[in-house]
């Protein structure tokens, strides 16, 4: 367990003194328990490479990924017990792992994670673009040569914006056209948001 | 506790009548509403199913005892249109994205960008989105013949759930037992005429 980890117990620990109301104390168990368990079941290297990526405001955590619906449908019903409401990639796109165990009930669903991630991303406006592409082949080929792999890089194809991400847990280098936020937004509210006033 | 004791009860019908399995299968759509379907998986993964005269039945012991005051006696269909989850469940994520997060979860946020919010939107979606799937699984399946709702009773054997209504050939059946690796379908006709008071029953919705 990291010293990060116990010290975050002890600081838990200490509300849960001072706690007035049972529910109150639950609660806070509740969080105790929730580090305990990523230390005795060997995570604590992946839940340090999560928060690293929420700090490097990474993609939503995708735990798979496959070339078809049909591959990950049989993923799905293969597994013994499926990941609920983890983020599987079909094609490049997100869908939600729906499992409810009582009912044996499965289903992949679509899911709009990476259109809202890319509203967010760009909703202070975009940056300059780290690089310039003629195509996405090219694009493509440059991304797999670099040492490290990107993480949250702007760049251009053709001269259209797109995002390059970086799925850790996967260790999967992926470029995203910043189009698709645009797209859902346009959908989703009807008019597009005003660029910022900084 | 009473799924239970049913099964028990008809698991001696059922280890009788598998040998028999098909010796009765009702002429298609002329008889089927006399008929109770027994469904049994058996030990090796194999599945036999067996009609019996409903006369062989007590389908008194299936009837539901909490029927509201009034209801005695009739078939209620809840919901005639199909709804489509996965938008119901679009739509709830929508809007609370569109809503601000609640006080106290500041902390999910700050410095970050809005992955927590997505994170808080989708536990606070997900309980709707079984409601919704549960219910589409309570929804009438409907069959234009025996064979075609057997093969579908087969595949989803494990998931049926007492009280789901399936229509074979224009009759329509409730599932009165499952479970245990059997799945007892009853005609509701005969259900709702076996009430008390045996009032006229109703198929369709009740306004």
């Amino acid at each position: 367990m990291s010293t990060l980890s116990l010290d975050a117990q002890e600081l838990l620990g200490q509300l849960w003194e001072k706690a007035s109301s049972a529910e109150e104390k639950e609660k806070l168990r509740m969080a105790v328990d929730a580090l305990r368990f990523i230390a005795s079941t060997g995570q604590s290297s992946d839940f340090e490479d999560y928060r690293e990526s929420l700090d490097a405001n990474a993609p939503p955590l995708v735990s798979a990924s496959f070339q078809t619906r049909k591959e990950a449908e049989a993923w799905l019903n293969a597994h013994p017990r499926p990941p609920d409401q983890a983020y599987v990639l079909v094609a490049g796109e997100y869908y939600i792992v729906m499992y409810s165990p009582e009912r044996n009930h499965r289903r992949l669903l679509r899911h709009p994670a990476l259109e809202f991630y890319l509203e967010e991303m760009t909703r202070g406006g975009l940056p300059a673009p780290a690089a310039s592409f003629q195509t996405r082949g090219e694009a493509e080929a440059w991304l797999v040569l670099q040492p490290e792999p990107p993480r949250q890089v702007f760049i251009t194809i053709a001269g259209e914006y797109h995002l390059v991400v970086y799925h850790h847990r996967i260790l999967l280098r992926a470029i995203y056209p910043v189009s698709l936020a645009a797209k859902s937004r346009q959908e989703s509210v009807g008019t597009p948001e005003e660029p910022p006033s900084s | 506790m009473i799924v239970r004791k049913l099964t028990a009860a008809l698991l001696s019908v059922v280890l009788v009548s598998c040998s028999t399995a098909h010796s009765s299968i009702p002429t298609e759509g002329q008889e089927l509403s006399h008929f109770v379907l027994v469904m049994r998986e058996h030990s090796d993964g194999q599945v036999s199913y067996a009609w019996h005269r409903a006369e062989e039945f007590n389908l008194e012991r299936y009837l539901v005892p909490s029927l509201p005051a009034g209801l005695d006696g009739r078939i209620v269909h809840a919901a005639a249109r199909p709804r489509d989850c996965h938008a119901e469940y679009l739509k709830c994520i929508e809007e609370c994205m569109s809503r601000p997060l609640p006080r106290g979860y500041g902390h999910i946020t700050a410095g970050r960008r809005l992955g927590g919010k997505l994170e808080y939107c989708q536990g606070r979606c997900r309980q709707p989105y079984n409601d919704c799937e549960e219910l589409q699984e309570l929804k009438p399946h409907e069959f234009s013949a025996w064979d075609g709702a057997m093969d579908w009773l087969k595949r989803n054997r494990k998931s049926i759930l007492v009280g789901s209504v399936i229509v074979i050939a224009g009759v329509t059946f409730v599932v009165v037992s499952a479970g245990a690796g059997l799945v007892v379908l009853a005609p509701a006709v005969l259900l709702a005429t076996a009430g008390p008071g045996s009032a006229p029953y109703a198929v369709g919705g009740v306004r």
